[in-house]
């Protein structure tokens, strides 16, 4: 699996929506996108990347694109 | 003044100069409207309201976080004869709405009112078209009371037991530990 695969797979069964809807996505955009929604993304993200994510990176973390940007930049996962 | 603090966040005891803030937040119909409650709330109102709850049986905190003053939690109605308590909360910045920052300053109340003051069961009350509240209710480990439908406002508990070995709290603090160097569960 790729980790694009990964990371889309963290959102999908993190929220409950298709891998269509991803790009553009917002935490704002989806009922199932709230605090809860947002702690069991980091917790799937974590255990696809074998990662600990920070608390200000987790907070960042508002949009699919900008979960990208956080991986990379700050956790050296490539995509 | 109370200060409770874990998990970078602070829970500092509400005191008189900050409750002018609190009642504007209060008002805002973005915390009003998940409110039973939800005229306006005035001064005299809120004065009143926080000689009420200003004693050993209400402990009402500003959650503070990165030194920002972000919300309120709060334990009410404490009845230290069966050890009960109701817990409520409101985040006013919606920057932390999406975030686990609710969910700690949740963790650093209940640590404090069930290890450190001995309360077994903490409750909760929650509007029932309130699906974000009602799925944080139950991530936090409270069960919702038998015979609730009929109600609006219903009632959910939360056991000392339940609250100490809830998964999401257990993964959390592992996390945390390792984070901050830290091997004490």
């Amino acid at each position: 699996m790729t980790n694009l695969e990964k990371y889309n797979e963290a959102f999908i069964a993190s929220f409950e929506i298709t891998e269509e809807k991803l790009n553009g996505l917002k935490y704002q955009d989806i009922e199932f996108w709230d605090s809860v929604g947002h702690m069991t993304l980091v917790a799937n993200l974590e255990d696809a990347f074998d990662i600990m994510m920070e608390t200000d990176d987790i907070i960042d973390l508002s949009s699919y694109e900008k979960g990208k940007e956080i991986l990379t930049e700050k956790y050296d996962i490539s995509f | 003044m109370l200060l409770l603090e874990n998990y970078d966040v602070k829970l500092i005891r509400l005191t008189d100069d900050k409750i002018e803030m609190v009642r504007k937040w209060r008002n805002d119909s973005s915390i009003q409207r998940f409110m039973e409650y939800r005229d306006k709330i005035t001064p005299l109102m809120q004065e009143k309201w926080f000689k009420s709850v200003d004693n050993s049986s209400n402990f009402y905190f500003i959650i503070n976080f990165q030194n920002t003053d972000i919300g309120v939690i709060n334990i009410k109605n404490i009845d230290s004869e069966k050890d009960e308590g109701e817990a409520g909360v409101f985040v006013y910045d919606d920057k932390y709405l999406n975030t686990d920052v609710a969910y700690r300053a949740h963790l650093v109340l209940f640590d404090y009112f069930f290890i450190e003051m001995g309360l077994k069961k903490i409750s909760s009350h929650v509007l029932s078209d309130n699906k974000r509240a009602i799925r944080f209710t139950a991530f936090l480990g409270f069960v919702k009371c038998e015979n609730q439908e009929a109600f609006y406002n219903q009632e959910y508990n939360l056991i000392k037991e339940d609250y100490l070995k809830n998964i999401n709290r257990l993964r959390f603090i592992k996390k945390w530990n390792v984070l901050n160097n830290n091997n004490i569960l």
